[in-house]
């Protein structure tokens, strides 16, 4: 033959009812001719295009995803092709973090009487799609099932469960649900397997129920590993968040830098600063035309890596930032998709080894987690990880990091005593009322790698008064929406049932340090009655240094 | 040489030296407390008879003290070894007491009037009371002695108590000695008996039952003091948060017990000492409800699982099968219990105005430096290792050092007591066969 076979693209393209698909229709009772690289799936809207279908496409290996709709002002849902125009412009902006050719995806306009136009746009875009080449990613969705229920009961131990049922008095799910994390072990051990699959998926895996529990059982291992053989996974927000992880874990990502325009990092040198993949965040809560508070939830949380790198610039130190970095891999990890997990994190060692750094800091609770935890423990990633509290409470200690606050008690009791004897009495009196309280919720994460006493000591440096709710340190409670799997009325009632102690403690705001937890936190105060306003540690930080 | 060491004055140690002596051996009962009496001399009562504990403890106290065979040395720890069974040289440092033993009657004149007088926790009462740096343990003390708490005292960490120490004011037997220092003594013994007993986990680590940060969470040991006629309350079970009676007290049992994360072992007492307990809350306060949560009963024994059948149909205490996982405090210092009922499969909570965490009695605190000075072995949780633990259980790894009561393992008074005197036996028996070999 010696002819190279040509690349034949596979293209997905999702066609309007009312007109692209009639649109294609046409094009084929007029017998225009079009590549037939393409797949067309109806959907009602084009404002229907959930922005998970497209990234699951990509997902699954297209090398192209069309999405096609009426003509703007012909929509007959009146906006939706206005709300599919806004998606595709920040679906693009994600997609191309997520290592993907943003040229991969495209927008038309086809009404039903244009079937010629439908064929000449599927034909420009195979063209396109071929000039680009063959898209690397195919991701396989399926987590495969390694080991029985039954093996996984001897591999983690928790046949050591001596049934006394403090795991189930310390749930905060079994409160309001009938669920029992000793019951879901007892029925694994006597080989009630439905049962066990249908509940692991009401677990918060907050592991409070490990850290009370006297025979030691690692009940969230437990779950971790049967959640790998349960086929279908639950998961709110249409398995958005797990795609852009599984790609991120097949493609070459980069652009991280770009993020940081305007302030002072740098690409090799001491200190990492471990962003998270809060920027992607904005991307995906900017979604059909919600320009509401919802909305803002993706604002404040991508802007927290932001805020760290200001905070660190303002302590003199220039962070070196990975451009390449990806997804931790907590959510596929908590989800027993650890093939994907393993990719990333591999990456990810790769990219802070080649950077020559010495000391990582994450400022998600979650990254931090798995850097200091995971990573070491699987991985043998040996390098020091600080949480940013941590390093804060470095630079304080050190003097590089001062808030100005005057009359404040830098360095231990004695400092501030001698400092307000040189003022009068009013400045005094005038300080303690300026004090800001607040209350600072400790999340999963960090609290079982006790993680207490830095960002509180950060906090009341920074001029807050720390006001404590009925659950916090070692005993806090759960955001309830660990790796986007429980959405749900249980979730929203332990939500709410943290805010409402955030209030009792008449705290002007809720600190936490978690994305995840002020993400969840602040849509049960959205969805709700309730008003409360939630900040994360580092925002809360630079807010005082800005 | 019939001379014995006996390491521990608590009923263990009282009764080993009785035994011994009343055999015409010379024992030497070292204590390291200024009094002896041990853990038996803080409990209100004893299970399964009732009985009050200082009150059949006082006595053999006493007879220890008063018997012209044994030396009671308080306030003393031995701090070193040398030779073998059949003829050892211990070396016992006896600190100060800064009065004189012979000359104080133990009237607490100097108590009332010590400047630091009420500022100090009582360890007797666990800390629910103050003394002052002069004080006597307590009433029943064995000697009957004041002491001077050397790292409270003003006159001994400054130098300097006002013009003149009160004490010495106050007393008018000159029995105030600043003068006094440690003083090393020399024993030559043929066996050693250790009897050190146990201390009480402080379960402040375990955060899900708030103790430490929750006023009215209280330690089983605490409660004792609390419902003791002679306690700090008079016998009041008031409540720390704000005086009051409570109407209803919840037991926790196995608190650091049954715990891969503490320990491991049962402490074999609390299911009875709880339902003890709670009965004399409820002999003291018929109205009041007792709740027992526990893991499951191990009250073997004579007479014990009756006790417990008493206790349920007798005086109406409820039992509960689970351990609670969470304790929350309520504004008004009433505590939210959550907790699995085990019976029902689901989860509860009831308000409680008092709880109480039945403690692990843990090994002493210096039995891992006392095993090093005597050449001995402990276990991994500090209990004395046996030399076989069937077949010679009160034996230990040297030749000539014996073991009896908690130190040796988990177990009541009645057993420490049968121990005791099978150790005295034991001894009686080694050390004469040592003297026909000699």
């Amino acid at each position: 033959m010696g002819m190279e076979m040509e690349m034949e693209p596979e293209i997905l393209a999702f066609c309007c009812n009312w007109c692209s698909y009639a649109g294609a229709d046409l094009a084929g009772v007029s017998r225009f001719h079009y590549p037939p690289n393409v797949r067309i799936v109806r959907v009602m809207c084009s404002g229907r295009v959930d922005p998970a279908f497209v990234l699951k496409a990509f997902e699954l290996g297209f090398d192209g995803v069309m999405i096609t709709g009426c003509h703007i002002g012909d929509c007959h849902y009146v906006s939706g092709n206005e709300k599919a125009e806004k998606r595709f412009g920040m679906l693009r902006e994600l997609i191309e973090t997520l290592g993907i050719d943003p040229k991969r995806l495209r927008l038309e306009w086809v009404s039903a009487s244009e079937g010629e136009r439908f064929s000449r746009v599927v034909e420009e875009f195979v063209e396109e799609v071929k000039a680009i080449g063959k898209s690397e990613i195919r991701v396989d969705g399926k987590v495969k099932e390694t080991a029985s229920i039954e093996s996984l009961v001897y591999e983690t131990e928790v046949y050591e469960c001596s049934e006394c049922g403090k795991c189930t008095s310390i749930c905060q799910v079994s409160k309001f649900k009938d669920f029992s994390p000793r019951i879901v072990v007892g029925n694994a051990v006597f080989g009630f397997e439905e049962d066990v699959k249908n509940s692991v998926w009401d677990c918060l895996l907050c592991e409070k129920c490990r850290l009370v529990c006297p025979s030691n059982v690692n009940y969230t291992e437990f779950v971790r590993r049967v959640r790998k053989t349960v086929e279908k996974m639950h998961c709110a927000h249409g398995d958005l968040f797990f795609s852009s992880a599984r790609i991120m874990a097949n493609s070459k990502t980069n652009g991280r830098l770009r993020w940081f325009e305007g302030l002072d990092v740098a690409t090799k040198g001491d200190l990492l600063y471990f962003t998270g993949c809060f920027p992607l965040y904005r991307f995906l809560f900017k979604d059909a035309g919600l320009e509401n508070e919802f909305y803002s939830i993706g604002e404040s949380v991508s802007k927290i890596p932001l805020d760290a790198v200001f905070i660190m610039n303002k302590a003199g130190i220039k962070p070196v930032i990975l451009d390449n970095e990806k997804c931790c891999g907590h959510d596929l990890f908590v989800v027993g998709d650890e093939e994907n997990f393993e990719k990333l994190a591999r990456a990810n060692i790769n990219a802070i080894k080649e950077s020559e750094a010495e000391r990582v800091v994450c400022s998600c609770a979650e990254c931090y987690r798995m850097l200091k935890k995971e990573y070491s423990e699987l991985f043998n990633f040996d390098l020091e990880v600080l949480h940013i509290s941590e390093l804060f409470k470095e630079l304080i200690d050190e003097g590089k990091l001062d808030f100005g606050v005057v009359g404040l008690d830098v360095k231990g009791k004695g400092k501030g005593k001698d400092k307000s004897k040189n003022k009068s009495k009013q400045d005094k009196t005038n300080d303690e009322e300026e004090k800001t309280k607040i209350t600072y919720h400790d999340s999963c994460r960090l609290r079982n790698l006790s993680i207490f006493d830095a960002p509180r000591y950060v906090l009341s440096n920074a001029g807050f008064e720390v006001v404590e709710m009925k659950h916090s340190r070692e005993m806090s409670s759960c955001c309830a929406g660990n790796a986007w799997v429980n959405c749900g009325m249980v979730s929203k009632q332990i939500q709410l049932n943290l805010i409402g102690e955030a209030k009792e403690t008449q705290a002007e705001f809720l600190v936490t340090s978690c994305p995840k937890c002020q993400t969840h936190l602040k849509c049960a105060v959205f969805g709700s009655d309730v008003d409360a306003e939630i900040k994360d540690f580092v925002t809360a930080i630079a807010d005082v240094l800005r | 040489m019939k001379n014995v060491l006996v390491i521990g004055g608590g009923i263990a140690g009282i009764q080993a030296s009785l035994d011994l002596a009343d055999r015409g051996y010379t024992v030497y009962l070292v204590e390291k407390k200024p009094s002896i009496g041990g853990r038996m001399a803080q409990l209100d009562k004893t299970f399964p008879t009732n009985d009050c504990s200082i009150c059949i403890l006082a006595p053999k106290m006493l007879e220890c003290f008063d018997h012209p065979n044994i030396n009671v040395i308080t306030n003393a720890e031995v701090v070193g070894l040398e030779g073998e069974a059949g003829n050892f040289v211990v070396r016992v440092l006896k600190k100060p007491r800064y009065v004189d033993e012979q000359k104080c009657t133990g009237c607490g004149k100097c108590t009332e009037v010590c400047r630091r007088k009420g500022r100090l926790p009582d360890e007797f009462n666990v800390g629910l009371s103050k003394r002052g740096a002069i004080y006597i343990p307590f009433v029943q003390a064995v000697p009957r002695k004041a002491i001077i708490d050397e790292k409270a005292c003003l006159m001994l960490t400054k130098g300097k108590c006002g013009k003149q120490s009160k004490c010495v004011e106050a007393c008018d037997l000159n029995a105030i000695d600043f003068e006094q220092k440690p003083e090393e003594i020399s024993l030559n013994v043929a066996a050693i008996v250790v009897a050190t007993g146990f201390d009480l986990f402080d379960p402040s680590g375990l955060k899900e039952y708030g103790y430490g940060r929750y006023k009215n969470v209280i330690t089983a040991m605490e409660y004792e003091r609390l419902i003791c006629a002679g306690g700090p309350t008079g016998g009041h079970l008031d409540r720390p948060s704000d005086g009051k009676t409570p109407k209803n007290v919840v037991f926790i049992q196995c608190v650091g017990l049954r715990d891969e994360r503490y320990y491991e072992y049962c402490c074999s007492v609390c299911c009875l000492n709880s339902t003890k307990s709670a009965i004399l809350a409820k002999e003291h306060y018929p109205d009041i409800e007792t709740y027992i949560l526990y893991s499951e009963f191990r009250a073997v024994g004579k007479r014990s699982y009756e006790y417990i059948e008493r206790g349920e149909k007798e005086y109406g205490i409820t039992y509960i099968r689970g351990r609670p996982g969470e304790i929350i405090e309520k504004e008004d210092g009433n505590l939210i219990v959550w907790y699995e009922d085990m019976a029902e499969r689901k989860v509860k909570s009831l308000e409680a105005e008092l709880v109480v965490l039945c403690t692990a009695p843990v090994p002493s605190e210096g039995s891992k430096e006392l095993a090093r000075v005597l050449g001995i072995e402990v276990d991994k949780h500090g209990f004395f290792k046996c030399k076989d633990p069937v077949l010679a259980p009160i034996e230990t790894t040297r030749d000539g050092i014996f073991i009896c009561g908690y130190a040796q393992g988990p177990r009541d008074i009645p057993e420490s007591v049968a121990q005791a005197s099978a150790t005295a036996a034991k001894v009686a028996e080694i050390v004469e066969r040592l003297e026909v070999m000699a």
